[in-house]
């Protein structure tokens, strides 16, 4: 079962490390859900048109970096509200889908890949956990860039006062979210062979609120991805036993993410 | 490096008040030079010129390899210049040798940081000045001189040679300030030059040696050290002004003897390292003018946020009409008959995008309903009234953001006063408000104590608080130095005791 | 001058809004439609042809008005609710769910209890987020949104299994007696009397916030939270009520469309409705009188894409672009700042010209 969690785990907590360094620097990204969307649609067609999983992977990250220049022009450029522009995000990326999918396709629905499906094992699952989580470590921690993340979230004055522009590194920041979700969409998708709309399924949001569990730090975010993926898959064996609908099943993660959250400002409260 | 300034001017606005007048400085190198001024003396001002965060209306500043261009912050940083300020910006989410080396990372290749090399760097100039920091700490745990020394390890790691200190003892203890002054000397020994700002002379004397004082953008002298006077200089600062006696004012007999209404014991409360109040013991009775003054960051919004409930004090009683209140919020205080007319008056005192109306009625909505339901003809016709009698000027239904200073001071104050409170805590009344504006209120508040209010008047304004109080006390470092009948007091005595030169009770 | 200046920059933040919304419209209409005359006839024209298309309309224009002005309740207190679709649907089905239970009820007597029956569900569960937030600081933004998708699937879950009509071929519950529908204004349309109910409900809404103390207090606490702290008023109170509130607004629209238009709760009924609140809300700035024009703009969206989807063989969701269009740019505050700094110009041009 901690195998099946691994492996359900790693489109999610890449997601969750965009999320991460988005908030770091200051932005509230709840256009994550989105963002993971086009790149699950744009994984899968880019597989079946060409077959190969490695431009898949490349159309993903095209694809959701696409969506996170529209996110930060809008919010940084434009100077809208941060998240009214993320809801856009979020909003405008299942009718774009249906559009590009109704040109291609010739239908708004599921696109099914009769090949070239992406299948980790459960060591290869371990691997890309430690490494995105580590490299998103290592670049916060021992670059200037990270330093600069950092600064730009709790301080982006002080940030201003030594000659760095924080919205520049906000721009930046929103992009790599994207491409990363990009990389997580394509997770999702290629590990069914399919697209579905809606096929995202929340994880944006769980992400997100994993971030917060994780105190905003890489590897307790990785461990509250864990624990949200051992849910997940708790509940995917419970069912095997005891027969809870599809439909219940579908809202565990958001009551999941709930509790952890009031759980979470429960503990911040205390400390104060 | 020494530094030479000539002639600068600046004016708030163009062509308005001259922040610096002509000012001509030289400082030499290896030396460290005080510059002394009340509060809006012009210092800042001429710091921020220094530093090329403002641009002087004319003259110029030149080290002794070049001119500064002035009005680029990266021009006073290519001059050497650097300043080590009151407050110090931080990046919390940083360690300490990250916050040093932010924006001027040492690189290997071009997207790695060289811990190794940044951290030689900065280790050997804090060997060499002896300043000790973990360099490993995490900021948020800095206090307030260690984020000092952190601004300071900056500065010379970008080898910058005119140091200016922004009252760098302001937020300090006693402790502190030793190790600051230590340093200060070592810096002197390296043949920096050092600018120090302060309020404080008595630490001016002890450390700096040259001395210029600033009045009302002046440069009225520059001598050294030791060829003036502690009390020299502090009449310098304040300006020869005679003591005026203020008439006393006509008042009902024994109101000062009034019943003792509001009691702080042992009140103290810590917000950070330097921000704090201890041991404060008050007390007002009816129709008394209670003023509480100090130079601002010694404790003067802390007591103002305590008494009003805004936050509650960690030790201490608070008591009025004989019941502790120490936990009680706004609301209930407002229900025992306290009003309060608060210093941030546009973020606090009133809803800016809220109406006239809207804001008058604040505290007096609940008696003009019928059933739940607001009658708006009576509370345009109660506004207006209120609006005459105060002399408030705009429409009911105007915004309150387009009326001036004055008039939204009279919105708050009317307010607070139509509700016939028993005491009145109003702080820094008068900020932001012309000469006039300024006499009416000191005159509506005379006529409120004479009535038997008891009025708690908070005010760094030494003449606010000479002309209204009936008693004055001096806060200092978080405690009450001075307390006096205000008969018993002349201004030369306040201000010492602001400074931190006079106690008495 | 220059507040006037600064309220047309709101405004013309919004037309320009509007306008990039109706030129997205035309874009798309012209690369994807077969027939770019008509489809184009029938996006500008379509809501109007007859009487099916503008009621239809109005009975959007009712439901966006309901969700609307739910957001905006929420909103002139400072506080979001992002659970307008949960709301929705449980409160349809609460509505649905005591008329099924008890079919013997008089139909007014019906209709006003599952009215209430859903409004209160709605309200409770907006008012959990509310509560959460007073309590313990949860960011009610967050909250409302999981709790409502959360809901969402229980509700499918209640839909499609304990409470499904066996006999139909569609995900939804069994059909409420005809005694409870809300009577028709145009038939064949879909506008009812709810029609009404929207627009009583706006009066109603201004009226509180206008001219009650509650509103007053909540409008308070809205603009300056210290401001109404200090002033003594119970902040904690204005942070779940609203919430509460806007939660109850959402359920009404869900029982308005349960009893007037689908007679039964039928899965993903709200769509449409919830996000598109938020978009009428944002328009509307924090007026609630100026719901009204704003949802009717929706409808006309709406209703626009929808015919122009339907009889000229449009290929996909336009609604959707549009609103999504709208989230982009209407909180933009350098659009609003640029049309503010033209109008300067214009006038400081006529003003020197004089």
């Amino acid at each position: 079962m901690i195998g099946k969690a691994l492996i359900f785990m790693v489109p999610l907590l890449i997601a969750a490390m965009g999320g991460l360094i988005t908030e770091l620097a200051g932005v509230l990204n709840i256009a994550l859900e989105g963002m993971i969307l086009a790149g699950a649609f744009a994984a899968v067609v880019a597989v079946d048109l060409t077959g190969s999983l490695a431009a898949g992977f490349l159309a993903a990250m095209t694809a959701s970096g696409l969506m996170a220049v529209l996110f930060s022009v809008t919010s940084l450029r434009l100077k809208g509200n941060i998240f009214v522009t993320g809801l856009a995000i979020n909003l405008i990326t299942p009718p774009l889908i249906a559009m590009v999918s109704k040109l291609l396709y010739g239908s708004g629905g599921v696109i099914r890949l009769s090949s070239g499906t992406l299948n980790l094992s459960q060591a290869e699952s371990l691997l890309w956990l430690l490494f995105f989580t580590g490299a998103i470590w290592f670049v916060l921690r021992y670059t200037p860039l990270g330093l600069r993340i950092r600064t730009a979230g709790t301080d982006p004055d002080f940030l201003f006062s030594r000659g760095i522009k924080p919205a520049g590194i906000q721009s930046l920041v929103i992009i790599l979210s994207g491409i990363l979700c990009g990389i997580s969409g394509a997770m999702i998708s290629l590990k069914l062979g399919v697209f579905i709309p809606g096929i995202s399924a929340g994880k944006g949001w769980i992400a997100l609120v994993a971030v917060y569990l994780g105190f905003k730090k890489p590897f307790p975010v990785l461990l509250s991805c864990f624990i949200f993926a051992i849910a997940e898959s708790l509940s995917d064996a419970a069912q095997g036993i005891i027969e809870i609908p599809a439909n219940l099943i579908l809202s565990f993660p958001y009551f999941m993410t709930i509790t952890g959250l009031v759980l979470f400002s429960i503990a911040k409260k205390r400390k104060q | 490096m020494s530094l030479k300034i000539s002639g600068i001017s600046k004016s708030f606005p163009p062509g308005g008040v001259k922040a610096c007048d002509d000012v001509s400085l030289q400082l030499k190198c290896g030396t460290i030079t005080a510059i002394v001024g009340e509060n809006g003396a012009g210092k800042s001002t001429l710091m921020n010129i220094l530093c090329g965060t403002v641009t002087p209306d004319s003259g110029h500043f030149s080290t002794e390899s070049a001119p500064v261009v002035p009005g680029r912050p990266a021009g006073s940083a290519e001059a050497g210049i650097g300043m080590v300020h009151q407050h110090p910006m931080r990046s919390s989410s940083l360690t300490v040798l990250e916050n040093v080396i932010l924006g001027y990372e040492p690189r290997t290749g071009i997207f790695l940081t060289d811990r190794a090399e940044a951290r030689k760097k900065v280790m050997a100039i804090q060997e060499e000045y002896g300043i000790e920091l973990d360099l490993k700490s995490p900021c948020s745990e800095l206090n307030s001189l260690q984020i000092q020394n952190m601004e300071l390890l900056h500065l010379l790691y970008m080898n910058r040679k005119i140091l200016i200190f922004d009252e760098p003892t302001a937020s300090l203890t006693e402790m502190g300030a030793e190790h600051l002054f230590a340093r200060l000397k070592r810096l002197r020994e390296e043949g920096k030059t050092i600018i120090f700002i302060s309020h404080k002379l008595k630490e001016v004397f002890q450390i700096c040696d040259e001395i210029a004082v600033m009045r009302k953008g002046k440069i009225l002298i520059h001598k050294a050290a030791d060829e003036l006077k502690p009390e020299e200089v502090a009449a310098l600062m304040m300006g020869r002004r005679e003591d005026i006696n203020f008439p006393e004012r006509k008042r009902p007999e024994g109101r000062k003897h009034g019943k003792r209404l509001y009691r702080l014991q042992g009140v103290g409360y810590r917000k950070s390292e330097s921000r704090f109040l201890r041991n404060i013991n008050l007390n007002i009775g009816e129709g008394e003018i209670l003023g509480i003054t100090g130079i601002r960051e010694n404790g003067l919004e802390l007591l103002e946020d305590i008494m009003a409930g805004m936050v509650h004090p960690h030790e201490g009683k608070l008591h009025f009409n004989g019941r502790d209140v120490s936990r009680s919020g706004p609301a209930e205080l407002r229900r025992m008959g306290i009003s309060y007319v608060p210093a941030d008056r546009l973020n606090r005192g009133i809803s800016r995008d809220s109406s006239i109306a809207e804001n008058l009625i604040l505290l007096n909505y609940k008696r003009m309903h019928k059933m739940g339901i607001l009658i708006p003809s009576s509370i345009k016709k109660w506004t207006k009234e209120i609006q005459s009698t105060y002399s408030i000027d705009g429409e009911p239904q105007q915004p309150i953001r387009h009326l001036s200073g004055g008039n939204i001071q009279k919105v708050i104050l009317s307010r607070e006063l139509e509700e016939k409170p028993d005491l009145i805590i109003i702080s820094e009344p008068s900020w932001g408000l012309d000469f006039n504006s300024r006499n009416r209120l000191h005159r509506e508040l005379d006529r409120t104590a004479g009535r038997g209010t008891a009025i708690l008047l908070i005010s760094s304004d030494i003449d606010e608080i000479l002309s209204l109080s009936d008693r004055i006390a001096v806060l200092y470092n978080g405690a009450i130095v001075l307390e006096k009948e205000r008969t018993d007091l002349n201004r030369t005595q306040i201000g010492r005791a602001m400074l931190g030169l006079e106690t008495g009770r | 001058m220059k507040d006037k200046n600064r309220l047309f920059g709101r405004f013309a933040g919004t037309l320009i809004t509007l306008f990039a919304v109706f030129l997205t419209a035309v874009i798309f209409l012209l690369i994807f439609s077969k027939d770019k005359g008509d489809s184009l006839y029938y996006f500008f024209a379509g809501p109007f042809l007859n009487s099916l298309s503008i009621g239809n309309m109005l009975n959007s224009f009712s439901l966006l008005t309901f969700s609307g002005l739910a957001i905006t309740v929420a909103f002139r207190a400072d506080v979001f609710n992002l659970g307008g679709e949960g709301q929705i649907y449980i409160g349809g089905l609460f509505a649905t769910a005591l008329l099924l239970r008890y079919p013997e009820l008089s139909g007014g007597g019906g209709i006003f209890l599952a009215t209430v029956a859903a409004a209160t569900a709605g309200g409770l569960l907006a008012g959990i987020s509310g509560w959460l937030k007073a309590r313990w600081n949860v960011d009610e933004l967050i909250s409302s949104f999981l709790l409502s998708g959360g809901m969402i699937h229980v509700a499918d879950y209640l839909v499609t299994g304990p409470m499904s009509d066996r006999s139909s071929y569609l995900l939804m519950t069994g059909t409420i007696s005809e005694a409870f529908h809300l009577s028709h204004l145009m038939p064949p349309s879909n506008l009812n009397i709810s029609f009404f109910g929207a627009l009583a409900a706006v009066a109603a809404m201004t009226f509180f916030l206008y001219y009650t103390k509650q509103g007053y207090e909540l409008r308070i606490c809205g603009m300056n939270r210290e401001f109404a702290h200090y002033g003594g008023l119970n902040t904690k109170v204005y942070t779940i009520l609203p919430m509460f509130l806007s939660g109850a607004i959402m359920g009404l629209a869900g029982s308005s469309a349960v009893l007037g238009v689908h007679h039964s709760t039928i899965k993903g009924f709200y769509s449409g409705i919830g996000w598109n609140g938020i978009a009428v809300a944002l328009i509307a700035g924090t007026n609630p009188l100026a719901v009204i024009p704003s949802a009717l703009v929706f409808a006309y969206l709406n209703q626009a894409a929808s015919t122009a989807m339907i009889k000229a063989d449009f290929p996909f969701e336009l609604g959707g672009l549009i609103q999504a269009v709208v989230f982009l740019l209407i909180s933009s505050k350098i659009l609003a700042e640029k049309t503010e700094l033209l109008f300067t110009f214009i006038r400081g041009k006529r003003g020197a010209g004089k």
